[in-house]
């Protein structure tokens, strides 16, 4: 646990504080997203957390420990830190770089060795090619992402990252997000982490802290600063398209109907004839043998075709329970159509979403 | 011919002891008070600070007292103080750090031979005295270049070091000196370069070096000694170069090559 108490930072030389009075809890285990425009004091708040700069006047506890009262360089030892910029050691392999920590620790040579082959392996880079070049000879992105494995080698409970993926083409970016939650699922850091980007805030965030002039502005999940955001600051922040973001943050599981009635593309006409009477739709999907769904029925088409096979229409491309419901709206949008069906990861049908559900779920919750 | 030939190799090994004895003083107080300059704020304790200046002004009569042990001293032990006072100042950095860049550049401003000139009433002639007077010469170019190399790191490398958990003395070692080693090296050649050449002027009072070769060609009219003189000073030079470029490429550490 990370706690902020009345932290103020002057420089000196300045006339407005970088840090202005902000408390801020970050529970453990969670990551926590400070974003704001530039120069709002993210790194100045980072690098008193790290110890690097004192603060002018509150508080920093770690773990309930004030940490002007534990040894600093101990402290920082347990405090993963991909510095804005990266900060690589040039005279260094990147072998070298990433077991900084590990050799501070002491740690055994083979032991070391591991920790840098998996950390290498971890952020995508193939150990035998990448061990032993210096960091001139790594592209941007490669840069940053030895970075967060440098700050990740020794395994320290806390994790601070500033800007750690900005300088990743948007695709390497999703793909490292993913890579980070997927990890951070396992190992339950506690992680201050610094963007710009307000959809990397959305996706990564358990906290996000909204920063102004050094003042926190707002402080909570991504769903409550994109559905309840305190001030036109915020609102303008998180852009017009709040809305449409939230959708990025629930899960097609979430609000998946189950129970959906289906026909296989071997019955009988006269049967699904029965079906979609008994049920309040004009349609039905169709799977085949294998449970995967082949496409849908209209209740119009019925009476033109003498076999399924014959009528059926092509659906939206499938989603799956761990899809965003974001994913699930541009899948429909895509064809044009009002609902999109839910398959498991064997391909089998398990349910599905529609569009009603989508605009009263986010109606509702705008209201509330 | 034999014998001159064998008086030029003698001067050669003179002036080359001349040459290495003041630079390995001039590197040592050079590089360490380059990278003293450079920190922002240590020793952090006052009280210890004060004593450090006081150790380098006392450090000067101490080593005025070893090399002049039997002559009378009282002059030279100004000297001496005086430049103690002047290494001392880097204690006291953060006000004087550009008034010690400074102090040495008019050093270097002074011609060699007038500093030797005004050396001689003071300390008298003699091979120490023109050591004091070269590692004087030398220590500016090396002085600046650890100064200028050490600053110009990126400061998110030396962030990230202390971030990561290094100590103070870790960051200096580990991560400052190798990153601007080639820097600090490239002024230590130059330093050395200039130092080859005026150590011939060092004849002057009374230390054994080229120009003597130089001055007896003068003092007995011929021009062929005077030239095989000035030549082979700069053949001197010119291997001191070399020989130094190459040990400067051999300490460049191979991530900040340029290749
Ligand atoms: N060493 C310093 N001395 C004086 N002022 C500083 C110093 N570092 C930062 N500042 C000022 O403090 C404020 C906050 O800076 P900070 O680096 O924390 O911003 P930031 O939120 O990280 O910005 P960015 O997103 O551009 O990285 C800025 O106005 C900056 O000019
Ligand atoms: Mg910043």
């Amino acid at each position: 646990m990370i706690k902020l108490e009345k932290l103020v930072k002057i420089y000196k030389g300045n006339r407005n504080p970088a840090v202005d009075n902000l408390s801020v809890e970050i529970p453990k285990g969670k990551i926590c997203i400070l974003i704001g425009p530039s120069g709002c004091g993210k790194t100045t708040l980072l690098r008193m957390i790290n110890g690097l700069i004192s603060p002018t006047g509150g508080k920093i506890f770690i773990n309930d420990d004030d940490i002007t009262k534990v040894d600093q360089v101990e402290l920082r030892r347990k405090m993963g830190y991909v510095i804005q910029g990266t900060g690589l050691f040039p005279h260094w392999t990147i072998a070298e770089n990433i077991s900084v920590v590990p050799k501070l620790l002491k740690w055994p040579k083979d032991k070391i060795e591991n920790v840098v082959n998996n950390m290498l392996i971890l952020i995508g880079l193939d150990p035998d090619e990448y061990k032993n070049r210096y960091p001139k000879a790594l592209s941007g992105g490669q840069v940053q992402r030895v970075g967060v494995a440098r700050a990740l080698a020794a395994d320290p409970p806390i994790m601070l990252m500033d800007e750690p993926f900005g300088a990743a083409d948007p695709i390497t970016r999703s793909k490292l997000q993913n890579e980070f939650l997927y990890i951070q699922e396992k190992i339950h850091k506690t992680i201050v982490f610094v963007t710009h980007d307000i959809d990397e805030a959305i996706k990564m965030g358990d906290l996000i802290a909204i920063l102004k002039d050094g003042k926190l502005i707002q402080y909570g999940t991504p769903d409550n600063i994109l559905s309840h955001p305190e001030n036109e600051f915020v609102s303008e922040f998180v852009g017009s398209d709040r809305t449409l973001k939230r959708l990025g943050l629930i899960k097609v599981r979430d609000v998946m109907t189950r129970d959906v009635k289906i026909v296989k593309s071997s019955d009988p006409i006269n049967k699904v004839k029965e079906m979609i009477k008994r049920v309040n739709n004009n349609f039905l999907y169709v799977i085949n043998e294998k449970m995967e769904p082949r496409g849908y029925v209209l209740e119009e088409d019925l009476e033109k075709g003498k076999s399924l096979k014959e009528i059926i229409r092509t659906m939206a491309s499938p989603v799956n329970p761990e899809d965003t419901l974001k994913t699930a709206l541009s899948n429909m949008m895509a064809l044009g159509v009002g609902t999109i069906c839910v398959v498991n990861n064997k391909n089998e049908f398990i349910g599905e979403v529609t569009l009603n559900v989508l605009t009263r779920l986010i109606s509702n919750s705008d209201q509330e | 011919m034999v014998q001159r030939i064998n008086i030029l190799l003698q001067l050669t090994a003179a002036h080359a002891y001349l040459v290495i004895f003041s630079m390995v003083f001039a590197i040592a107080i050079a590089v360490v008070s380059g990278i003293l300059i450079t920190l922002p704020s240590w020793p952090k304790n006052i009280l210890l600070r004060n004593i450090l200046f006081i150790i380098s002004l006392f450090a000067g009569i101490l080593i005025a007292f070893i090399f002049y042990k039997k002559q009378p001293i009282s002059n030279k032990i100004i000297v001496f103080m005086l430049y103690g006072f002047f290494i001392g100042l880097v204690f006291y950095r953060k006000v004087l750090r550009n008034v010690i860049l400074y102090i040495d550049s008019i050093i270097m401003t002074i011609p060699s031979i007038a500093l030797f000139g005004l050396f001689i009433p003071i300390l008298g002639i003699g091979f120490f005295n023109a050591v004091v007077a070269l590692v004087l010469y030398a220590q500016l170019p090396i002085i600046r270049n650890t100064y200028a190399g050490i600053t110009s790191i990126d400061p998110a490398v030396t962030d990230s070091a202390r971030g990561m958990g290094m100590s103070n003395l870790q960051i200096i070692l580990k991560v400052n000196l190798p990153i601007a080693l080639p820097v600090i090296m490239a002024g230590i050649r130059t330093s050395t370069v200039m130092i080859a050449g005026i150590a011939a002027i060092a004849s002057y009072i009374g230390a054994k070096s080229l120009g003597e070769f130089i001055f007896r060609g003068i003092s007995r009219g011929s021009q062929n000694m005077i030239l095989t003189g000035a030549i082979w000073i700069g053949i001197f030079a010119i291997i001191t170069d070399f020989f130094l470029g190459r040990v400067e490429k051999w300490f460049t550490p191979k991530g900040l090559r340029v290749d």
